[in-house]
């Protein structure tokens, strides 16, 4: 069985999202230079096609200009990751064979 | 009229439906929605920058993912990317700092001006050491063909540079350098014409005809081979990438000589080929300005056609 990998960048983003929905550019503002504007909407693409995130499109009044925003949220097998490896992380951290800095 | 058109046109033409959908709109859109926000104008312009600095960089990612397919591949253009960039703008720094360091009219006007003319030949030598130092030798062919479309990308500004910042950036440097001697008291007030490297693509033809036309021999020459010369001199970062991309070493300090001799030797051929088709009229001007690729390529073919027959000579030093 292979387990489904979560990088660093793709944690913080599971992690901000688990709390609301989200734009992309609100990520970025939020992750505090966590997360890099010229790299985070491809990272969120690579995490619907793994079916970490999904997104929406706002609601816009009619005849507004421009291309509507898109919305992230987490999907339930996301969020299931998101524990996974939280979990995984706390008992690495607890192990007595760990190193520390 | 928000910002992004031009950026998802781009974009619809390098990335595919799905990923123009999921990827490149969000962040056009994120954008639109900021610089909407915004009402100060020096903020806004500051905002389009951030803004399309990122969405550039969503579609080359995008476009390489399209064109690659491991991550190592991925890793070698970036790097490749990286080491091009550095050298490009190391080699100008190289050509424009001693010049001006070494001249008493010290200014930001100056040196604005003497960048372009460094360019030329910078873009072509900082191609080559980005291949030399990002890639191995024999990479796999979406590797070559990404790297030619960046040489080919390379090669067209490469020719706007010669085309039309080159002549104007000679002008201005020439227009500073004048006015600081004649305030100095060097030099007369007299009108100076523009000379070839100043001059226009279509100021160069019409030099040429007009000189030929009174029975000149030289200067037509002169004109030609330095029209030519613009296209010739793009066309060369393209020719200098098909050497170091045919090139079979693998270690990198070889593959970095290999870069500066094909450099230098390009240089060389390059005046070469002016004395030769100006001052000797051996060639016709336009077999001058070209011989440098000519022979560039032709050493690219051999190499290909000599090394097909033996293997990749020294193991990977890299990774």
């Amino acid at each position: 069985m292979d387990l489904p990998r979560l990088s660093s960048t793709e944690h913080l983003i599971l992690e901000l999202l688990a709390g609301e929905e989200m734009f992309g550019l609100q990520l970025v503002e939020q992750s505090k230079g966590g997360l890099k504007r010229g790299t985070v909407y491809v990272t969120l693409g690579r995490m619907q096609d793994k079916g970490y995130v999904e997104s929406r499109t706002e609601e816009r009044p009619a005849g507004a200009i421009g291309l509507p925003r898109r919305l992230y949220k987490p999907t339930a097998h996301g969020l299931r990751v998101l524990k996974a490896w939280e979990a995984a992380a706390r008992t690495f951290a607890r192990s007595p064979n760990v190193r520390h800095a | 009229m928000p910002p992004g058109r031009t950026l998802h046109r781009l974009a619809s033409h390098l990335c595919s439906a799905k990923t123009l959908e999921r990827v490149v709109e969000p962040a056009i859109a994120d954008l639109q929605k900021e610089y909407a926000a915004e009402r100060c104008a020096g903020s806004r312009a500051w905002i389009l920058l951030r803004g399309y600095c990122a969405i550039l960089n969503v579609i080359a990612i995008c476009a390489l993912s399209v064109s690659t397919t491991t991550h190592d591949e991925r890793r070698a253009l970036s790097r490749t990317l990286a080491w091009s960039v550095g050298g490009i703008a190391a080699i100008s720094a190289l050509l424009t700092l001693p010049p001006l360091l070494d001249w008493e009219m010290q200014s930001w006007a100056a040196a604005m001006a003497l960048v372009p003319q460094a360019l030329p030949l910078a873009i072509p030598t900082g191609i080559a050491i980005g291949i030399a130092f990002g890639l191995s030798a024999r990479p796999a062919m979406n590797i070559v063909k990404v790297t030619l479309l960046g040489g080919v990308v390379a090669s067209a500004l490469s020719f706007a540079v010669l085309a039309w910042a080159m002549p104007a950036a000679n002008e201005a440097f020439r227009n500073i350098a004048v006015r600081e001697l004649r305030a100095s008291g060097y030099l007369d007030e007299m009108a100076l014409h523009k000379g070839h490297n100043e001059m226009t693509l279509s100021e160069l033809r019409r030099e040429e005809a007009s000189f030929a036309a009174a029975g000149q021999i030289r200067l037509p020459r002169q004109f030609a081979f330095t029209f030519h010369l613009r296209f010739a001199l793009a066309v060369g970062t393209l020719a200098l990438a098909s050497l170091l991309l045919a090139a079979p070493f693998n270690h990198r300090g070889v593959r970095g000589l290999i870069a500066f001799a094909a450099s230098f030797g390009y240089l060389m051929l390059l005046h070469t080929g002016e004395a030769l088709g100006v001052s000797h009229t051996v060639l016709p001007p336009v077999a001058a300005a070209w011989m440098p690729n000519v022979v560039l390529m032709a050493f690219a073919i051999l190499i290909l056609g000599l090394s097909s027959r033996v293997s990749v000579v020294e193991p990977s030093h890299r990774d």
